[in-house]
């Protein structure tokens, strides 16, 4: 067959051609890097990777993440500053009196619907959380409340069962958030895809998985310190981006101009990127593992010591957090008011591990099962922590698993090891230490029955002085090093990563940001 | 052919109701409830069974079954367990979006596969030709996550010509939607492409050489037309079936492409409902995906017949 060129490739080339122009065409239509609902003077566009469930306050699971896009609609009757200190919100005093806690409100204050923020919303929305027929996630936090009185239309007083001094600190946060009872009576189980409170932002739509909208209210109570009206931002556009490399290129092009978190090997890629500022409030992902204490060999004190002079901190660290780690004792950061420097973290000595493990009893090659989230750099840190325990005779089998398997191994004991992280500091020692150390604790997958420790723990929380706090939170940690419940592997670095030209960022004490007072350009 | 139509779609329901009581059985098997993306790690165990039965997880599962397929009968698809929001509206707001972008990456490959299959059958065994075919084999080996990040990297990060991720709807702002859509219409089409143009070669070259061809040659009708009007009638009936068959690999190579770009189209929806173990959004979301690939093939089968008139049914 013999095909004579010429024409027919003409044709081609020229239909090809064509083709080719029109997609050229439309690819430079339009203004370059824009975000999908624009990115006006005053729109914030923010780069998401955890979708809340509900942004109903009393329904919110996440255990800090959610707050990021509650402070845009919600606040509670007091605040806690980054340094620990509680201010006023929309109660502008209180008065502790034994285990009556009464607060005075400020008028003038309505919810985005226009109903009024007064005594008896306050009261509907404490005794609303504590209700059972709620479901809320946080009515633990609120349990010792006895009753709620309105006292005046300004005044509304807290009794206790018995004192509680975290009762300020839980207000501070999604236990005390006001929501109006208006919207919440009229929308049902609906709520929380609508969030009505007091905050600086409007709901304007929320599409699942895509992306929330949220308009300046312009009937928000708080001026800055010129008097000036907040919010400064007309608009705040949250696009949910599960995708690490997908935000850090809608950062760098300025598609949006804040981001939640984005892992080590991504955000030093930006370091050098004048536009970008990452700015490290101290909140680190704080790696560990669960040691199951249910069965041989991890059910006797000395295999568990072994293990934790067995692991290479810094390896893992270097490795799987690009460098950009902390070595602390425990889950307490260095900033945290209840960290103790003296606290040892465990020197790395494989042949010292190896000979204390056959001191215990445990012999070359047992075998271990470490289970672990099938989410990057879990299964590398798996991978370095079986590398370091081989080199101390013991033959570790790793198991990664989706989030609800690994939950489910761990809470039903089917492990030795157990590979877990999490976000730190919370807004209280009690909320890191209590869910993984208390012998009753959700999270106690290392399964510690310990009187001693659920002791220590318990005078941390029940403790009204920061002093003996500190020292009842000392006792806790050595306790546990002590005893070597759980190992403690490095801190990675988590910092607000953020484009040069966003400021007026305001945090709480975890870390989550408040937006109040931001603005864009110089 | 009215009753053939009639017939098919007849066929459609024991289909669909096998693949419904086999998706119900496979997500049921999958380990771990929505307990942990509703009420978050840290609930309490008491907390968590009080869920399930608010959810109805404490049923038979036979009677969760029944409960779904009654529903379906009355075309209610059932809500979600995470956002309560009914999983028809759900799918009403993510299949454009899906279809949107398989409609532009098949038209992309077609504009582009079709011409290049005929200029490589045309100059076979040629320079020409061995570039175009190497250059589809190049785009059937790159896998899409990877052909989407580089994508990402020289249009969006280095030449800032189009938007790294998101959408906007079609009625909000045409060219805007085009300017999220081609990146990833591209990294979907790149397969279909490669696809079309060797189908196209290989089909175009079995053509040429048939004696009606040849007599056409000899009767000195000009080549462009022996090509494009002559022999590219009957070459394309093969194509068809190929970009055809495309649309169910379509379906799934859209998921990754938009978990990538954040398209929020039927991908993003059923990858983030999995996760979050939403079972009815996934149940719901994979039988309209199975539905509307049925509905492609039934479609096939009816243009074949407009393309050959030998066919009928």
């Amino acid at each position: 067959m013999s095909v004579p060129p010429g024409m027919s490739r003409r044709a081609i080339l020229g239909l090809t051609a064509s083709a080719l122009a029109a997609t050229a065409l439309t690819a430079c239509g339009g203004d370059s890097g824009g975000s999908s609902a624009g990115s006006g003077q005053g729109t914030l566009t923010i780069g998401f990777d955890n979708e809340p469930v509900s942004l109903d306050p009393a329904l919110s699971s996440a255990i800090s993440s959610d707050r990021n896009l509650l402070n845009l609609f919600y606040e509670g009757l007091v605040r806690q500053e980054k340094d620990g200190t509680i201010v006023p919100a929309l109660a502008e005093s209180w008065k502790v009196d034994g285990s009556a806690l009464t607060f005075t409100l400020r008028t003038g204050v309505t919810f985005h619907d226009g109903s009024p923020f007064d005594a008896d919303a306050a009261a509907w929305n404490l005794k609303r959380v504590i209700d059972p027929a709620t479901r809320s996630t946080k009515a633990g936090t609120l349990s010792t409340i006895a009753s709620v009185t309105v006292l005046d239309p300004r005044t509304v007083r807290i009794q206790t069962k018995s004192p509680d001094p975290l009762l300020l600190t839980q207000l501070s946060y999604e236990p005390g958030m006001m929501v109006s009872r208006k919207a919440a009576s009229a929308a049902g189980k609906d709520f929380g895809r609508g969030p009505v409170g007091t905050g600086p932002f409007v709901l304007e739509r929320w599409i699942a998985k895509s992306q929330l909208v949220a308009k300046r209210n312009p009937g928000y109570w708080r001026k800055d310190a010129a008097g000036q009206a907040l919010p400064r931002l007309d608009k705040v556009v949250v696009r949910f981006i599960t995708e690490p490399k997908t935000l850090r290129a809608e950062l760098s092009t300025g598609g949006v101009q804040l981001l939640r978190a984005l892992p080590p090997e991504e955000y030093t890629q930006l370091k050098d990127n004048a536009q970008v500022r990452l700015e490290d409030l101290g909140v680190r992902r704080s790696y560990y593992l669960a040691v199951n204490s249910t069965r041989a060999p991890f059910d006797k004190l000395a295999p568990r010591r072994a293990l934790a002079g067995a692991i290479d901190r810094d390896g893992v660290g270097q490795t799987a957090a690009s460098g950009e780690y902390d070595l602390t004792a425990t889950f307490a950061t260095k900033a945290d008011w209840f960290a103790d420097p003296t606290l040892p973290v465990p020197a790395f000595d494989a042949a010292k591990a190896g000979a204390a493990f056959a001191a215990a009893g445990v012999g070359a090659g047992t075998p271990l099962k470490l289970v672990v989230r099938n989410r990057p750099p879990d299964p590398t840190i798996a991978q370095l922590i079986q590398a370091n325990l081989r080199a101390a005779g013991l033959e570790v089998t790793i198991e990664a698993l989706q989030l609800e398997s690994y939950l489910d191994t761990l809470k039903k004991g089917d492990f030795d090891l157990g590979l877990g992280v999490i976000d730190v500091p919370r807004y209280d020692p009690s909320l890191t230490f209590d869910p993984y150390l208390s012998s009753t604790g959700p999270n106690n997958f290392s399964k510690i029955k310990d009187p001693e420790l659920d002791k220590v723990l318990a005078a941390g929380r029940a403790a009204p002085d920061r002093k003996v706090r500190t020292e009842a939170y000392t006792d806790v940690q050595r306790r546990v090093l002590d005893q070597s419940h759980l190992v403690f592997l490095h801190q990675a670095r988590s910092p607000v990563i953020h484009r040069s030209d966003l400021s007026g960022l305001a945090f709480d004490l975890d870390g989550q940001w408040r937006l109040h007072e931001a603005r864009l350009g110089r | 052919m009215l009753t053939y139509v009639i017939r098919r779609c007849l066929h459609l329901i024991p289909v669909l109701l096998v693949v419904s009581l086999a998706l119900f059985v496979l997500l049921r098997l999958l380990p771990g409830d929505p307990s942990t993306a509703i009420l978050g790690p840290e609930a309490t165990e008491a907390q968590r069974a009080t869920l399930r039965g608010d959810l109805g997880l404490d049923q038979p599962l036979w009677q969760q079954y029944v409960d779904w397929i009654a529903g379906l009968v009355r075309g209610d698809l059932g809500q979600s367990w995470l956002t309560r929001e009914p999983v028809g509206a759900a799918i009403a707001d993510r299949l454009p979006v899906t279809v949107e972008l398989g409609v532009t990456s098949l038209l992309l490959a077609t504009v582009i596969g079709i011409p290049a299959g005929i200029l490589a059958a045309v100059r076979a065994r040629r320079r020409t030709d061995s570039a175009v075919t190497g250059i589809a084999m190049l785009l059937l080996s790159v896998p899409h996550f990877y052909l989407a990040t580089l994508l990402v990297l020289l249009f969006a990060v280095t030449l800032r010509w189009l938007p790294a991720s998101g959408f906007v709807a079609f009625t909000e702002d045409p060219a805007g939607n085009l300017r999220f859509l081609i990146l990833p219409a591209v990294t979907v089409g790149s397969t279909i492409v490669a696809v079309a143009m060797r189908q196209t070669r290989a089909s175009l070259l079995a053509t040429l050489g048939e004696d009606y061809i040849r007599t056409a040659e000899a009767g000195g009708l000009a080549r462009r037309r022996i090509v494009l009007v002559h022999a590219m009638r009957n070459a394309l009936a093969p194509v068809t079936t190929v970009i055809a068959l495309q649309v169910g690999a379509l379906m799934s190579a859209t998921v990754i492409t938009e978990t990538i770009f954040t398209l929020p189209g039927m991908g993003t929806l059923i990858v983030n409902a999995i996760f979050s173990r939403d079972m009815p959004i996934v149940q719901g979301a994979v039988l309209v995906v199975v539905a509307f690939v049925l509905a492609v093939n039934l479609l096939t089968d009816l243009i074949y017949a407009w393309l050959d008139p030998r066919i009928t049914y």
